[in-house]
């Protein structure tokens, strides 16, 4: 076979000074010329070669670890590998150069991405969500609703009596497991307003209590006993978790710009969950009501009376407003199925119960 | 041309440009591989990604025509990362046998943290070379635990102590149990002070932390120093308040123009006085358009002049020796014109446009740096040195804790 010549440069074992070469390259064996030095042969056996990536600079390491680098990358290619390859695994760097390979990657990527998203997220967060022990689960409702406490609510405005007699009432409805592990908290927002914590707090305002009555309250506080025997709060919190991470971990630097950008979506997939959260907690209140011999009707009234209530204050026009604004973009990002449709529904069981 | 009468007639006086060749396309194949891969083999091949991700950057950044090598193998860091995952288990799973022994953990977890930190940097150093010659990292330890743990702690100790004290005077006032704070002036002077706090020290312990990190570096026997000086730091600071002060002022005057014009600030008024606590359609996408975007940009924007001024300070106080001054001509206004840009794409291209974004981004820190070589580069010889401990050097890199030096 010819010999070859490979330009590139040289340097003593560990040292910076560096001097043009050349490494002659027979077919197994090799000579390595440096102006001003003797010139020195030996076996390709004897050479380390480095891997090759893209066209970065090739170390080729002698026995006295003395460098030859040299950014002729196919000529080193094709002596090295004519004799049985001591470039180590270069079958990666064929990887990264052929294109089927590289669109198989990218197909196979984006599906793996799209079935993690699509199935391996739910499954890992009800996993678990399911597994979280208990005490976890009564840190993050404390914390959380210390929090709330902090930014929005004021305390509560109704008198005690009034507090106590809804609690009474909603006790009675429950059975003594229940009534043991739902608390429930009053407080003071601009708003109607109901909500669940994980850990079994369930948190009205004033302005819900007042436009209530006995069969709405209750009828609203299934809803958000649905949400904690379905484990969404955590279920929630543990998909961020989750997601949030995978995102860092993907783009690499989980500090700094990524971070805010990694909110994004979070919030986008949240809302789209929290939907799907809302429509299972209705069906969850629905039955317990229907099992109570309760009216479903309930559900629909008060319903109306809170979109009502938006529509009076003006506030939240794009939220509610009816069957045409259903098919927007602005849809997805709303937290609960149109109002309407649930309505509807409440309405539907609740004729059926008449029956 | 002035030479020194002892430097050797190779020794030429000259300025050279870092140049970066690497190039998107040329990333995108070797990312989307790694990834490929590392989810094909249950992520034991993110180690040998990782390798190859920084070789390809290492070698394809130049400085007087000769690369940078990176030399770790990917069993170092796959070792490293098993360690790593194993310590990260056992804290976790901790938990499930007695919730106090998770909180023991997860302190030591904090209290291990500026050791990896310094290990990684020992470890990134030692698997580093230019010219055949690897650099080195030598400090000690203790420095880390001053500036990464005690300082921010006494930070943090001073802002837990004002909201206590704060919050102690709100509870004061109220009746019921479910005492709740009154809000308004207290919270106020709470963030005014702990801002105060946070921004007295912040120029500080930065300043330390950047010069902890130039000064330890060696390249063969040579040693790099910085000599930074604090008010220096405190300058840029104040620079950014004040630009805060005045941008804000802008924006607000902007914002309320635009809703007195559109008739969106009657929405936003009763927004606010009503206090709706979830966030739903309409105010969702209201905020998401004229708050949320317009602060995304501003702080983009701040970080970028932040990066690229303390950046063009301290690589203009670093040398090597008697050999090499550096010097960094990053402008503020073209580095956020490429983080912005970079976000638009990676948001558009739901992340697929990463290798180009990263290469971008690289390319321009890299290239607005300069090397003033005056002195003899072919002296350098790499430095044996004995075996690390047996925790090794390894650890430090799996954990992917990065010293942040805001640069």
């Amino acid at each position: 076979m010819d010999t070859k010549n490979i330009n590139g440069y040289w340097y003593p074992a560990g040292s910076s000074r560096r001097k043009a070469a050349t490494l002659v390259a027979a077919d197994s064996s090799y000579t390595l010329i440096v102006p001003g030095l003797a010139a020195k042969s030996g076996a390709v056996s004897c050479l380390k070669v480095s891997q090759r990536v893209a066209d970065i600079p090739r170390r080729i390491t002698f026995k006295d670890q003395s460098v030859f680098e040299s950014e002729d990358n196919d000529a080193i290619d094709a002596w090295i590998n004519d004799k049985g390859g001591h470039s180590g695994a270069a079958w990666m760097h064929r990887m990264e150069s052929r294109w089927p390979w590289i669109g198989i990657a990218l197909i196979a990527v984006v599906i793996f991405i799209y079935g993690a998203a699509r199935w391996g997220l739910p499954w890992v967060t009800e996993f678990a969500a399911d597994h979280m022990p208990g005490t976890v689960i009564e840190n993050v409702s404390d914390g959380s609703l210390d929090i709330m406490d902090k930014v929005f609510f004021k305390p509560s405005t109704l008198s005690k009596d009034r507090k106590t007699a809804l609690k009474k009432q909603f006790n009675s409805v429950l059975d003594a497991a229940e009534a043991s592990k739902y608390t429930l908290h009053f407080r003071s927002l601009g708003a109607p307003n109901a909500m669940a914590l994980p850990a079994g707090d369930l948190v009205v305002t004033d302005k819900f209590a007042e436009m209530a009555s006995a069969e709405e309250f209750n009828a609203v506080m299934f809803h958000e006993i649905g949400h904690v025997v379905e484990r969404h709060g955590i279920q929630q919190l543990v998909r961020s978790s989750i997601v949030s991470f995978m995102i860092a971990l993907f783009i690499g630097d989980p500090t700094g710009l990524e971070e805010l950008m990694v909110g994004f979506p979070v919030f986008l997939m949240q809302s789209h969950y929290s939907r799907s959260d809302e429509s299972e907690a209705d069906e969850y209140a629905f039955q317990s009501m229907l099992e109570r011999g309760m009216d479903p009707i309930h559900f629909a009234t008060i319903m109306e009376k809170m979109a009502r209530f938006d529509v009076a204050d003006d506030d939240l026009g794009l939220k509610d407003g009816g069957p045409d604004q259903e098919k927007t973009v602005l849809d997805y990002l709303s937290s609960h199925p149109a109002t309407v449709d649930r309505i509807k529904r409440a309405k539907d069981l609740s004729s059926d119960f008449r029956q | 041309m002035e030479i020194g009468a002892d430097l050797t007639a190779e020794v030429s006086d000259r300025w050279e440009r870092i140049q970066f060749c690497g190039t998107g396309g040329e990333y995108f194949k070797i990312w989307i591989v790694n990834i490929f891969l590392s989810i094909l083999t249950l992520g034991i091949y993110s180690a040998w990604a990782k390798v190859r991700t920084r070789r390809y950057f290492y070698g394809n950044t130049t400085l007087d025509g000769a690369s940078f090598e990176y030399h770790a193998t990917p069993t170092m860091i796959l070792k490293g990362r098993l360690i790593a995952m194993a310590v990260l288990l056992i804290t976790l799973s901790s938990g499930y046998i007695h919730s106090l022994l998770e909180v023991v953990f997860f302190i030591l977890l904090a209290l291990l943290a500026p050791f990896v930190i310094w290990r990684a940097l020992i470890f990134n150093a030692r698997m580093s070379s230019y010219r055949n010659v690897r650099f080195g990292y030598y400090s000690k330890a203790s420095s880390f635990y001053v500036y990464l743990l005690l300082l921010p702690l006494l930070v943090a100790a001073a802002v837990i102590g004002m909201q206590y004290f704060s919050g102690a005077m709100d509870f004061g006032h109220t009746v019921e149990t479910e005492a709740l704070p009154r809000g308004g002036a207290s919270l106020g002077v709470t963030i005014a002070v702990t801002l105060l706090t946070i921004y007295i020290l912040a120029p500080y312990i930065q300043k330390s932390i950047n010069s902890l990190y130039f000064n330890g570096h060696k390249y063969g026997q040579g040693q790099f120093r910085a000599r930074l000086d604090a008010w220096s730091y405190y300058l840029i600071y104040i620079k950014i308040i004040v630009l805060g002060i005045v941008v804000s002022f802008i924006v607000m005057g902007g914002f309320t123009a635009i809703a007195t014009f559109t008739g969106i600030g009657a929405e936003f008024s009763s927004l606010i006085n009503t206090g709706e606590s979830e966030l739903p359609g309409g105010p969702g996408v209201f905020f998401s358009v004229f708050v949320f975007l317009p602060l995304f940009v501003i702080v983009i924007w701040f970080k970028a002049y932040a990066t690229s001024r303390f950046r063009n300070y301290s690589l203009s106080k670093l040398k090597l020796d008697s050999t090499a001054t550096f010097r960094s001509k990053m402008s503020p206004g073209e580095l956020f014109r490429i983080q912005f840009s970079n976000l638009l794409l990676l948001v558009f291209t739901i992340g697929l446009a990463y290798p180009w974004t990263f290469v971008r981004l690289t390319r321009y820190k890299l290239q607005t740096l300069s090397v003033h070589i005056y002195g003899d580069v072919d002296q350098y010889v790499t430095q044996m040195q004995a075996r690390q401990s047996a925790l090794g050097e390894e650890i430090g890199e799996a954990f992917d804790l990065d010293l942040d030096l805001g640069i």
